[in-house]
């Protein structure tokens, strides 16, 4: 078959191949149902990405896509790349401007039944405790540039140490939320000068706090172990580096474009900007790169803290009666080494995941010790009106996609388009007669956001699936939002 | 003509620019931008500053203009008003030097729309076709 005359063979049912062909050198694999395909990818650059981002330096097996593949720059959102620690590349654009965007899923003790008189008070104090929007900040103390280098090399830690949160929390966050080797000193002082008042802050478009009720589980085993039951009340979010992790994105991209004539590469797309892992602009973007995840991990982690205290106010209950716990916190923008088997041997490399979610099996290393015989939690975010899912990483993923599934529905409609159907609409309204509180700081965000402009996650759910690459263990349905 | 229009785009902000000159291409863009950023705006005091920049190519010079303009919003709340001059040579850089409006932000005075976390290269591409510029643009948002 050939979509926008790029040719597509199929392996099987969910999975496609680009055949290498011209500058690629290797070939590229898409997971995507056939309806996808004809459908969702025929009028998307984003294939055409998949095949740029096979001509990388050093790329090893395949250039990847997640079912959720969409147009990005460079790289497609979705897309997965492993570039040799020895000889490959790192490119920003395979990480994206919101470095270490991701997902956090904390638990409750609480039933929706319960409580669910209570949503509407609870996503009031939310909305007034955790600044969203545009350029939102203050939502702690003011920090200075030296607290701010701070959270750059500690990450989650920072949060804890400063009273929000609990040791615990660490455990279960990717990477216990700090990655090693952030210096502060490659991060330019205008980036730090863009986030430091945005700690704590959910920012606009996409990001969102939900609170969700498990409506059914899939996987008993791993929903114990994760501590989730039918009924139950979780939170849900999702939010990055903010501004500091945009701006150090865009000052590498520049470097790059500039600096990186002499290293000869011959890319098809400037946004494809790269630099040998092992050459002093490679291992700085390196460097600033990890100072914005842990940017981003204390982030979430102060947002967990301040939602949790809203949950205490709303509920009028103790923390011991909240049993409020972190089931799992993952990014799902990152480039990170890793070690994986490339024809027959251990080999690291630089896995590159730009709106894709890690989900390692059971066994693999770096799991918290509950999940070791599970496999990691993978959080998946659909739309605010329908459903979100939890999946585990599946038996498939090490060998096939270097521990990588997909990480939303993607959007169906351009923002515009959106706008341009919920206009005299009551959108507000629809969603309360579906069950969900909603606040927001625009009604532009919630015409945007609306279901209708975004696919069935169910879809992309089911292709990983059925792949064995993350299985499914629970869904979710909101009952309240607060977004930008 | 100097402007701007959408364009579609799956999730981002797409927009077309046109102008007679490379100048007025310039604060087309930086107006697209205004579009984008802010859902409202009410003039009020403005003060000057200047922007001098250089870059390889005239495509990654007016990025950089435009990420001037983002960079002042986002992180120092400068608004950008309007452009008073720009000038743009080449020798062997692209180097512009500009004088730019801006205000203080204030919520009584701007609403704002969007947060723009960049201003992309993706599918820009400066032409000059019949004595008229014009280039794509995309926001990412």
């Amino acid at each position: 078959m050939k979509i926008n005359g790029i040719e597509l063979l199929p392996l099987s049912e969910t999975l496609w191949e680009i055949p290498v062909s011209g500058g690629m050198n290797v070939p590229g694999r898409i997971y995507a149902s056939r309806n996808m395909i004809e459908t969702s990818l025929r009028n998307d650059e984003a294939l055409k990405q998949v095949v740029n981002v096979a001509h990388l330096p050093g790329i090893v097996k395949y250039s990847l896509a997640m079912p959720d593949i969409h147009w990005g720059y460079g790289f497609p959102i979705g897309g997965v790349a492993a570039t040799s620690a020895k000889d490959g590349v790192i490119s920003p654009g395979g990480v994206g401007y919101d470095i270490n965007c991701g997902v956090r899923l904390a638990r409750t003790s609480l039933m929706y039944e319960q409580n669910k008189n209570k949503i509407q008070k609870l996503i009031e104090n939310l909305f007034r405790d955790i600044p969203t929007g545009v350029g939102s900040s203050g939502a702690i103390k003011k920090l200075s540039a030296q607290d701010t280098k701070k959270i750059l090399k500690e990450g989650s830690r920072w949060a804890i140490n400063n009273g929000y949160g609990d040791e615990e929390d660490i455990i279960y966050t990717e990477e216990d939320g700090m990655l090693a080797g952030a210096g502060p000193e490659s991060v330019s002082a205008r980036a730090i000068e863009r986030g430091v008042d945005q700690s704590g802050t959910l920012g606009s478009g996409n990001h969102f706090l939900e609170v969700d009720v498990v409506e059914k589980i899939y996987d008993t085993l791993a929903a114990e172990a994760f501590g989730l039951f039918k009924g139950q009340l979780v939170l849900l979010i999702h939010t990055g580096s903010r501004g500091l992790g945009y701006q150090v994105c865009d000052d590498y991209l520049k470097l790059l474009l500039k600096e990186g004539k002499k290293f000869g590469f011959n890319l098809p797309d400037k946004q494809l900007a790269c630099a040998p892992i092992n050459s002093d602009e490679g291992q700085n973007y390196i460097s600033a790169m990890n100072c914005s995840a842990n940017f981003a991990w204390n982030n979430r982690q102060i947002i967990m803290n301040l939602a949790m205290k809203s949950m205490l106010k709303s509920f009028g209950i103790s923390k011991e009666e909240l049993g409020f716990k972190l089931v799992y916190d993952v990014c799902h923008n990152i480039a990170k080494l890793e070690e994986h088997l490339i024809e027959g041997k251990m080999e690291k490399v630089c896995v590159h995941r730009k709106g894709a979610t890690r989900a390692f099996p059971p066994g693999s290393a770096g799991l918290p010790e509950a999940y070791k015989n599970i496999g990691q939690p993978v959080l998946i975010p659909g739309d605010m009106g329908r459903y979100s899912y939890i999946a585990v990483g599946g038996a498939n993923s090490m060998d096939e996609t270097f521990g990588t599934s997909c990480h939303g529905a993607g959007r169906l409609q351009s923002r515009h388009q959106a706008l341009k159907e919920g206009k005299g609409r009551d959108l507000i309204k629809e969603l309360n007669n579906k069950g969900i509180v909603i606040q927001a700081k625009g009604y532009n965000t919630i015409a945007e956001e609306m279901p209708f402009a975004y696919k069935d996650v169910s879809e992309v759910i089911d292709v990983m699936h059925n792949s064995g690459i993350s299985t499914k263990v629970a869904k979710l349905r909101p009952v309240g939002v607060i977004k930008g | 003509m100097n402007g701007y229009r959408h364009l579609d785009h799956p999730a981002d902000i797409a927009m077309l620019i046109s102008a007679d000159s490379v100048e007025d291409l310039f604060i087309a863009g930086a107006e697209a931008w205004k579009e984008s950023a802010l859902e409202s705006f009410i003039p009020e005091s403005t003060f000057e500053l200047h922007i001098n920049l250089e870059s390889i190519s005239i495509e990654e010079l007016l990025v950089d203009f435009l990420s001037e303009l983002n960079f002042n919003l986002y992180a120092r709340k400068l608004v950008y008003s309007r452009v008073k001059m720009i000038t743009i040579k080449k020798n062997t850089l692209y180097r512009a030097e500009a004088a730019v409006y801006f205000e203080d932000f204030s919520p009584a005075r701007h609403r704002l729309k969007n947060e723009i976390k960049a201003v992309t290269f993706h599918q820009m591409n400066i032409e000059h076709k019949n004595n008229s510029y014009s280039t794509r643009i995309i926001f990412d948002i």
